[in-house]
């Protein structure tokens, strides 16, 4: 859900949401930088390429629809929330700049929307499943839990930020675009879950988890069975 | 699906790639965020701006059947908008008759509407300018020459170089599920989809150690070190500014 | 004097498997030296002790100077060719790609601008700097990978399975691009044929160890020993 250009039609509310998003970026970028080492350079990069090839993998859901990944709380849950945001960023601005997907004053709301309510409160709640479930089951389930709301969360910002001009007219639309997104944060749900099974078989060291004998390879025919 | 759709080669020979490919990018991210931040209420003011922005497209000899494309992009929040406007019930104080039938709708909504039609309209065509005349490393050296953070630099280099990769093992899963044929519950085939993206995951996470040897082979040490060819700035640079620059004035004076 | 000597070189992984376990090899400068062994055997581990990308147990010295005593030294000595050149080539164009190693070395700009034109002139891409990787075919892009190490004027060359998916043609050009390289070489590789073409010397490695070393044409026509290590035997051997 890039928001383009226009769809917040009152500029004090994208500003407001450009300063927050470029303040809370350049935070992850100072704290990070300093503990990054050489090679995890390429490897964020490498992430960023992962998160936009995912995109690209689409189900499909009944006919002419189909729905693909987001990917915020599956780059937190592998990179770090602070690492995924810097990530997601890269990977928002490029979609912006190179495919005019979402627009560039709309940047810092795209930012909120599609990263941070990922990679930050989506993470919390992944960390806090984590912390009540101890092992596979609890990187699953929090998984699950995190990714669903960060969708949904996102909507919900969406909805507020059309909300924030103050018109009454404005709530049943936000509330209809929340109540859509409940269900393709489930979409989410079941692809992230997906994902961190995978992990969790082939490279479970990445996710915190003691590996469970023998370390499998992966390959595209358990992917596609 | 590719991850840069490049137009034909017609730009190549477009007036505008006289102008310093960081001066296009600064003018057109100005463009962008003045249009915006313009009260859709003004809208004399969209049409100058249409006018600016048409003559820009003409000096970069775009096709019009690439920017529609890339206009598509929009139009599902301008349907989703169109329709909020047919189908909420409007308040009594906001409902103003729709020009040219009886129907009550909401002013507020139908301002969206202009707005979300108008900007997005603008801002997407005018984004897509500088992709069209330059090649993607040109513009990761003209956004590295304005002084974005270089990490970002380095994360968007990386990143065009691997979506390639990754999008053609992402596009190979695609069609080996597809050649099986997936029917099965949604549930199903929703984990499909996700160990797919694991196995992308995992996969490009290898990758990334390879290349950080790769690059810590031939000295890399945590900086990038980019040649940056900086070209002097020329009258058309100048001229571009100064165009672009004294028409937003004027535009939000006027 | 020994281009490359490594003596009793042990390499645990941090999964606990072993790589190395007690390899020693000396490498005269000049030579062409063959490496083979089944899948597993240690050779891409082997190689990446050689400039200092893994550090075991052991020594490893590069024309008589211990590798981590002067990383970036031994770095600009040894070359490094990946196997597989997406992960050579990372940079969005090719000369951006080679001259990323020469920049790491702090050459001034003339003279990186000077020594890519020439290294991309002697794989046969002049006039390619500007493309992307990505658009290259396979052949090209193992020629480009080969330009960014030779740009740095290595006196080592290694090759990490440098045939693997080549067509056959570009597969003759790419033998016949290794064998004037005027440097030491180390090549990796299942390719017999390779090997026989190029090399003096080979080594056969199996789990870790060196367990056979000798000219190119003795261990080639050692049927049992080829056997052993499954590998299979040149036809006409």
């Amino acid at each position: 859900m890039h928001i383009p250009d226009g769809l917040i039609n009152d500029p004090r509310v994208w500003l407001a949401a450009d300063v927050v998003a470029a303040g809370t970026v350049a935070y992850a970028v100072r704290r990070e930088s300093r503990a990054l080492k050489p090679e995890e350079v390429p490897l964020m990069g490498v992430m960023a390429a992962f998160v936009f090839a995912g995109q690209m993998l689409n189900v499909p859901v009944a006919a002419g629809v189909s729905g693909h990944l987001l990917g915020a709380l599956l780059a937190a849950a592998l990179l770090g929330p602070w690492r995924a945001t810097i990530v997601m960023t890269v990977v928002i601005t490029v979609q912006c700049l190179l495919h005019a997907d979402g627009g560039f004053a709309a940047l810092g709301l795209n930012v909120i929307n599609m990263g941070l309510a990922g990679t930050l409160v989506g993470w919390l709640i992944y960390r806090g499943v984590r912390a009540v479930i101890a092992g596979r089951a609890g990187v699953l389930l929090g998984g699950a839990i995190g990714a669903w709301a960060s969708v949904v969360l996102g909507a919900l910002l969406v909805g507020v930020e059309i909300g924030l001009t103050g018109q009454t007219d404005f709530v049943t639309p936000a509330k209809a675009l929340v109540i859509v997104h409940v269900p393709i944060g489930l979409l989410e749900a079941g692809i992230t879950v997906g994902a961190l099974a995978v992990v969790l078989r082939a490279r479970p060291d990445l996710l915190g988890c003691a590996p469970r004998g023998a370390v499998e390879a992966v390959s595209t025919a358990e992917a596609a069975p | 699906m590719s991850p840069c759709d490049h137009p034909e080669q017609a730009t190549r020979r477009a007036l505008a790639r006289r102008v310093d490919p960081r001066v296009a990018v600064v003018c057109v991210l100005a463009f962008v965020t003045v249009q915006a931040a313009t009260p859709i209420e003004e809208w004399p003011r969209f049409v100058a701006y249409a006018g600016l922005l048409l003559i820009a497209v003409i000096a970069s000899r775009v096709s019009l059947v690439w920017l529609l494309k890339r206009l598509a992009l929009a139009l599902p929040f301008v349907i989703a908008v169109a329709m909020s406007t047919l189908l909420v019930r409007p308040s009594a104080d906001s409902a103003v008759r729709l020009p040219g039938t009886d129907l009550m709708v909401s002013g507020p909504l139908l301002i969206l509407l202009a707005s979300v039609a108008a900007k997005a309209t603008l801002s997407i065509v005018a984004l897509s300018l500088p992709v069209a005349l330059w090649d993607f490393p040109v513009l990761v050296r003209a956004l590295q020459a304005l002084r974005i953070p270089r990490l970002f630099v380095m994360l968007i280099a990386f990143m065009w170089r691997y979506v390639y990769v990754l999008g053609d093992e992402a596009r190979r899963m695609v069609q080996a599920r597809d050649a099986r044929s997936p029917r099965g519950r949604l549930v199903r085939r929703v984990l499909v989809v996700g160990s797919m993206a694991g196995s992308l995951f995992v996969r490009g996470y290898e990758r990334a150690e390879r290349v950080g040897q790769a690059m810590v082979a031939r000295g890399y040490d945590g900086r990038l070190r980019l040649l940056v060819p900086l070209r002097r700035f020329r009258a058309a640079d100048a001229a571009a500014v100064l165009v672009v620059a004294g028409a937003l004035c004027a535009m939000r004076l006027a | 004097m020994n281009a490359i000597e490594v003596t009793n070189l042990h390499y645990t992984y941090p999964d606990g498997t072993h790589g190395l376990r007690g390899v020693s090899l000396c490498v005269p400068e000049g030579a062409c030296l063959g490496m083979v062994g089944p899948n597993g055997a240690g050779k891409s581990t082997l190689l990446l002790h050689l400039n200092g990308i893994l550090n075991g147990h052991g020594g490893v010295r590069v024309f008589g100077k211990p590798v981590h005593e002067d990383l970036q030294a031994a770095r600009q000595i040894v070359g490094l060719v990946f196997q597989n050149p997406d992960d050579q080539l990372f940079m969005p164009t090719v000369f951006d790609d080679v001259a990323f190693g020469p920049l790491n070395l702090g050459w001034p700009e003339e003279r990186v601008r000077e020594a890519v034109t020439r290294a991309l002139e002697s794989v046969g891409l002049t006039g390619h700097g500007d493309r992307s990787p990505h658009h290259l075919s396979l052949g090209e892009q193992k020629r480009a990978s080969i330009a960014t190490v030779l740009v740095m004027d290595c006196r080592i060359v290694v090759f990490d399975e440098p045939t693997t998916g080549l067509d056959p043609r570009g597969r003759w050009e790419f033998i016949d691009l290794i064998r004037d390289l005027p440097a030491t070489k180390i090549i990796a590789t299942h390719d017999l044929d390779l090997v026989r073409e190029l090399c003096d010397r080979v080594v056969v490695m199996d789990d870790g160890h060196l367990v056979a070393e000798g000219p190119a044409a003795d261990v080639l026509a050692d049927q049992e020993l080829l056997e052993e290590h499954g590998l299979a035997k040149p036809l006409d051997g």
